[in-house]
């Protein structure tokens, strides 16, 4: 099987978008890439590429249940403003 | 154009919360603030009309100063590098509401020093420093999509690190 870079690197969304993509690249990354008789040769940014644009859309919200608790938590007052001249 | 009061008004409270929860005690995180905007007061007359770009200064500044006030008191922590041990010390003289949100804030600085460093760096900035994903990226000097991933893994490993405590806080 062969897959070439450029295509995955400009087409990061749509590949993403079949997760098949991103999975076959972890399953690369896990085990040996020759074994798989895949001839790529992924930079670290193409993966996260298509890793990213495969993340669910609320993976980003700051109010979701984990973000509240977190929020909540770290509500410390800040100190006055300084004295300046 | 904003003034540096206004500046203050908005990101002293982020830079605060920031500071504390990646390894600074209360104390020491309100000495940052203010020698922080004392910094930014100096250069007032040279600030970009840009929010995000005085925010990524200030930022820049706390940190710089914080490294600095480690290396002057040969301490072993850094942001990037929070002891286990220290991790859940309490902030010093930190006001708190309830013994409940204290025990949560160590609970939860423990669960950040065990996540990596990159993971850590990214989450808070994103969900303490409230920072846009597009203005971590030029802080940390990483992709945007690198970013994206940093924080997903960060918040999936929060999820099992604090899997008790949200139990209780529900």
């Amino acid at each position: 099987m062969d897959i070439n870079l450029n295509n995955i690197r400009t087409n990061s969304t749509m590949a993403a978008n079949t997760i098949q993509a991103s999975t076959l690249v972890d399953k690369a990354k896990e085990t040996n890439l020759a074994s798989y008789d895949l001839t790529i040769s992924l930079t670290e940014a193409a993966i996260e590429d298509i890793k990213a644009a495969g993340l669910p859309e609320d993976a980003f919200k700051r109010d979701d249940e984990l973000g509240k608790l977190i929020s909540g938590a770290f509500s410390l007052p800040a100190p006055p403003f300084p004295t300046v001249e | 154009m904003k003034t540096v009061e206004d500046h203050y008004k908005t990101l002293a409270p982020k830079l605060t919360n920031w500071l504390v929860a990646t390894g600074s005690s209360y104390a020491e995180s309100c000495d940052i603030v203010q020698d922080t905007f004392v910094k930014i007061w100096n250069m007032r007359d040279s600030l970009q009309d840009d929010d995000e770009a005085v925010s990524g200064l200030v930022f820049t500044i706390a940190r710089n100063l914080r490294k600095n006030l480690v290396r002057d008191n040969n301490r072993l922590v850094l942001q990037d590098e929070i002891g286990e041990d220290e991790a859940g010390a309490t902030p010093k003289s930190a006001p708190t509401t309830s013994d409940d949100k204290e025990y949560l804030r160590r609970k939860i600085t423990e669960a950040f020093a065990k996540l990596p460093p990159i993971l850590r760096e990214a989450y808070t900035l994103f969900q303490i420093a409230e920072m846009p994903i597009h203005q971590i990226s030029i802080q940390i000097g990483v992709s945007e999509n690198l970013v994206k991933v940093r924080i997903f893994r960060a918040k999936e490993k929060l999820k099992e690190l604090l899997s008790d405590v949200r139990k209780d806080f529900q």
